[in-house]
């Protein structure tokens, strides 16, 4: 608050002045205070608009009338009041000129204490807070330098010697700094905290778990929720896509590998990556070759390499069966794996995270083959000494490929090399025959169509089922036909067709088959006139279905059964004649034989033959018989022509002896031989007699 | 930068000392404690070579085997592959020693072709005149094996000596 001198303030102003000096005017003394607080205080609280009164020379001579201690402890009062009113000191304005000499000596006393500093001490004393705050309220920059230089060795000694209290002051201001300092420089907290945090942690959950494991656990909680978030967006993106013609047609390839739903959707969730790929010799464990993806850290080759080749080992050790040599082909981590593939002298063994799909393990084995194919000879893979120049570049570029496009199969593009060439030789070694053969067998069932054409144009042979068939050079007529007139014209329309072709006319001559009934017929007709004519009562059965015919009745002589039979089977449809005779033959049916030239009736034919036919006479009154003698072409015709007719009278003497009417009994004679025996057979049958029942 | 890369086992009975030679010449460390290696170990160390061979660098894969002991003996496949064994004994357990001859026949059996070397270690145990009789008494003739050398993993006497000369043979 600006106060001018003559303001009411002044005679406070003036009381205080008395007391630093009784012989000053009050006038004098409050320029002298104006001085004073300029001094003190330089020119920090200059009033504005003033002048600055510089400090006038120092002199010697001017002697203060008041001891130290007194002028000390007024020059103390005489400050105090001047804080209250350091504007008006300020713009107080020291122009009156009276006294001006005396003011000058005052003030060289003043200024003389000033220099002592244990008055200045006395006088700054209680005031220098206030100094220093108003201090640093008008120009900290000034003093921030002052006391920059010491502030650090201010706090350490003051942390030596107490920890605690400095700790104590502290302790309100660093949160807030760390709380600042987290918005102005976040890293540099960050960097320097981290290092700690680890530990800070660990000791944490070591001191108390249950508070750490509370304090992560909304943390975890979310970071789980989000992810499995993540996961049940992609299940429903699939499950949408399972209604869709591409979705249907997925779901029927997995199930088709036998790969559930869930458990392919979890695959698509988690993605598969390789995140490196070694090819470790077998034997030593050394690399052979290595490829990492970029980016991720890079893992220790030849140690893993030499673990895996150690575990390897071990497993192998251990297997149960010592005949049988197992692989360890997968080490499963928590978040990754290691999956092996092994040939002879190497393996492939790849680092992946994530479901590895089946086409992984196709290509791993696709690549690993690739390798042995193209550098397996020589001995490269088996004898490899760690020498990596030794190594081609073609080996981890294959090896990329499974880093690159793990599940990316290799269509056998290489494999059609040498398709076309197998292709060809097996299209030769077999198509030329195969065509040679059906060529053949084109030309073959052309000539038998044209046969079969023919055959069925020949009027006569259409209506027969012929079959001509082709064997090499031959062609074969197979079938049935009523005669052999038609079988030859067969053959002669056949081979009109094919010329170059040898015959080979294999049809059967087949009478077609009778009506049944006709056949019985003529059987039964046949039969009885040959019963009649042998002198038996003969009857006849006609099995159709298997074209016999079963003859029964009375006995006949048998010398004339076979002839019965042959006659018989000569009806067409008889394939077989049964004969079922009972008795002895008819007695008409018996034949009497005579020596050659004689015309005597031997005795066992008179008995044998004779009286069986006197008694079947007697028997049969009604029946009459025609005897008719027979002679052998032994003698002259002329002898032979009256022997005949004189054996037939004979017997009819001899039968006329017995008892029989001659009436019924007619003779005759002849040179020709009997029924059923010819001029081959033996003489004797021809000498003979025979009887025919006359009706 | 051409870097071979070679297999060497170490060879013995227990408690001869294999893994404190490694830990020497790998990391240049020893400790008294003894630690019994399981089934196998892998340790790696790159020897630079000579600026005038074709090969800079040296890549030794050194596999620590499990010691051999009368209830089980060293797992023949572990030494597939291996360019070179450290056969070890501990001179102040004679038959350590007299196994030297087993362990020759078992890795020669395995590996035909490969080198040996012999490290008799411990010998910051032995004073001078036992070093000097054990230098002489025991020699082996067949080719392909080198020493015995007398090593002490504690001191690091002779380790890299062997180790060295050891590799320069397998590269020869």
């Amino acid at each position: 608050m600006p106060v001018s001198p003559d303001d009411s303030t002044a005679p406070a102003l003036s009381q205080h002045s008395t007391m630093f000096t009784a012989t000053e005017s009050p006038q004098s003394n409050d320029f002298a205070l104006g001085e004073l607080f300029q001094f003190l205080t330089e020119k920090d609280v200059r009033p504005q608009g003033h002048p600055v009164v510089a400090a006038p020379p120092t002199r010697n001579g001017v002697k203060s009338a008041l001891t130290n201690d007194e002028a000390g402890e007024r020059l103390r009062q005489l400050l105090l009041d001047l804080l209250d009113i350091e504007a008006q000191q300020a713009q107080a304005n020291p122009d009156d000129s009276e006294g001006e000499q005396v003011w000058q000596l005052r003030l060289r006393q003043l200024e003389k204490q000033c220099r002592d500093p244990r008055v200045m001490g006395q006088v700054i004393f209680p005031i220098f807070a206030v100094l220093l705050q108003k201090k640093i309220a008008q120009s900290p920059e000034e003093i921030i330098p002052a006391l920059a230089l010491i502030i650090d060795r201010v706090i350490e000694t003051r942390s030596q010697s107490d920890r605690t209290a400095l700790s104590k002051v502290l302790a309100t201001a660093i949160p807030g700094a760390i709380s600042k300092q987290l918005g102005e420089a976040p890293n540099e907290v960050i960097q320097a905290i981290a290092p700690a945090m680890g530990k800070a942690i660990t000791e944490q959950v070591r001191l108390d778990r249950d508070a750490m494991v509370d304090a992560l656990y909304p943390v975890i909680g979310n970071t789980i929720s989000k992810y499995m978030g993540e996961v049940v967006s992609q299940i429903n993106t699939r499950v949408e896509q399972t209604f869709s013609l591409q979705g249907i047609m997925r779901r029927l390839s997995l199930r088709w590998q036998g790969i559930s739903d869930a458990e392919q959707i979890l695959r698509d969730a988690l993605p598969f990556r390789v995140q490196a790929v070694f090819l470790i010799h077998k034997n030593s464990g050394l690399v052979i070759a290595e490829v990492q993806q970029s980016g991720s850290q890079a893992l220790e080759a030849d140690m893993l390499a030499g673990m895996l080749t150690a575990i390897r080992s071990f497993a192998g050790e251990c297997s149960t069966d010592p005949r049988h040599q197992s692989e360890l082909t997968k080490i499963d981590y928590e978040d990754f794996q290691i999956i092996m593939e092994v040939a002879g002298y190497c393996y492939i063994a790849a680092v992946t995270q994530g479901d590895p799909p089946t086409n992984f393990s196709i290509k791993l084995r696709q690549t690993l083959s690739a390798i042995i194919l193209n550098h397996g000879y020589g001995g490269l893979l088996e004898q490899f000494d760690g020498d990596t120049r030794k190594v081609p570049d073609s080996i981890p570029q294959l090896l990329t490929e499974l880093l690159v496009a793990p599940t990316v199969l290799e269509k056998p593009q290489v494999r059609r090399r040498p398709l076309p060439v197998g292709l060809l030789i097996l299209l030769i070694l077999l198509g030329i025959p195969l065509g040679w053969v059906y060529y053949r067998h084109w030309q073959k069932q052309q000539v038998i169509l044209a046969v079969d054409e023919a055959i069925a144009a020949t009027p006569a042979l259409a209506l027969y089922a012929i079959r001509p068939q082709i064997e090499g050079e031959t062609l074969i007529l197979i079938g049935k036909v009523p005669s052999p007139d038609l079988r030859e014209e067969a053959g002669m329309v056949a081979l009109d067709v094919a010329p170059d072709l040898v015959l080979d006319n294999q049809l059967l001559t087949v009478v077609a088959p009778p009506d049944p009934e006709a056949i019985a017929a003529e059987a039964q007709r046949l039969t009885q006139s040959f019963g009649q004519m042998l002198g038996a009562m003969l009857t006849s059965r006609y099995d159709r279905v298997n074209q016999q015919l079963i003859v029964e009745g009375g006995a006949i002589a048998p010398e004339r059964i076979t002839p019965l039979t042959e006659n018989l089977r000569q009806i067409p449809g008889v394939e077989s004649v049964i004969l079922t005779l009972s008795g002895d033959p008819s007695p008409t049916a018996q034949r009497l034989y005579f020596n050659p030239n004689s015309i005597i009736i031997a005795p066992q034919e008179q008995t044998q033959k004779l009286e069986p036919l006197m008694a079947y006479l007697q028997a049969n009154p009604n029946i009459r018989l025609q005897i008719i003698g027979h002679t052998d072409t032994s003698g002259t015709e002329k002898i032979n022509r009256q022997l005949a007719p004189e054996r037939a009278q004979v017997v009819k003497d001899a039968l006329v002896q017995l008892g029989i009417n001659g009436d019924r009994l007619v003779t005759a004679g002849t040179i020709a031989p009997p029924p059923q025996v010819t001029e081959s057979d033996a003489l004797w049958l021809s000498r003979c007699v025979r009887f025919e029942v006359l009706n | 930068m051409v870097t071979v890369s070679k297999k060497i086992c170490m060879v013995g009975d227990f408690g001869v000392g294999k893994t404190s030679l490694i830990r020497r010449f790998v990391d240049r460390e020893f400790s008294d404690r003894y630690l019994s290696t399981v089934g196998v170990k892998i340790s790696r160390k790159v020897i630079p070579l000579a600026p005038a061979a074709d090969i800079d660098e040296l890549k030794l894969l050194i596999w620590d085997l499990e010691g051999q002991t009368k209830f089980k003996a060293i797992t023949p496949t572990y030494l597939q592959g291996s360019s070179g064994v450290l056969i070890v004994a501990d001179v102040t357990r004679p038959e350590t020693i007299s196994h030297i001859e087993d362990h020759l026949q078992l890795f020669f059996g395995v590996n035909p072709g490969g080198w040996v070397a012999i490290a008799l270690n411990k010998t910051d145990l032995l004073d001078s005149d036992e070093k000097a009789y054990l230098q002489t008494s025991l020699q082996f003739d067949p080719p392909h094996i080198l020493g015995p050398y007398l090593t002490s993993a504690k001191t690091g006497d002779n380790v890299d000596k062997i180790f060295t000369e050891l590799a320069r043979e397998m590269l020869s």
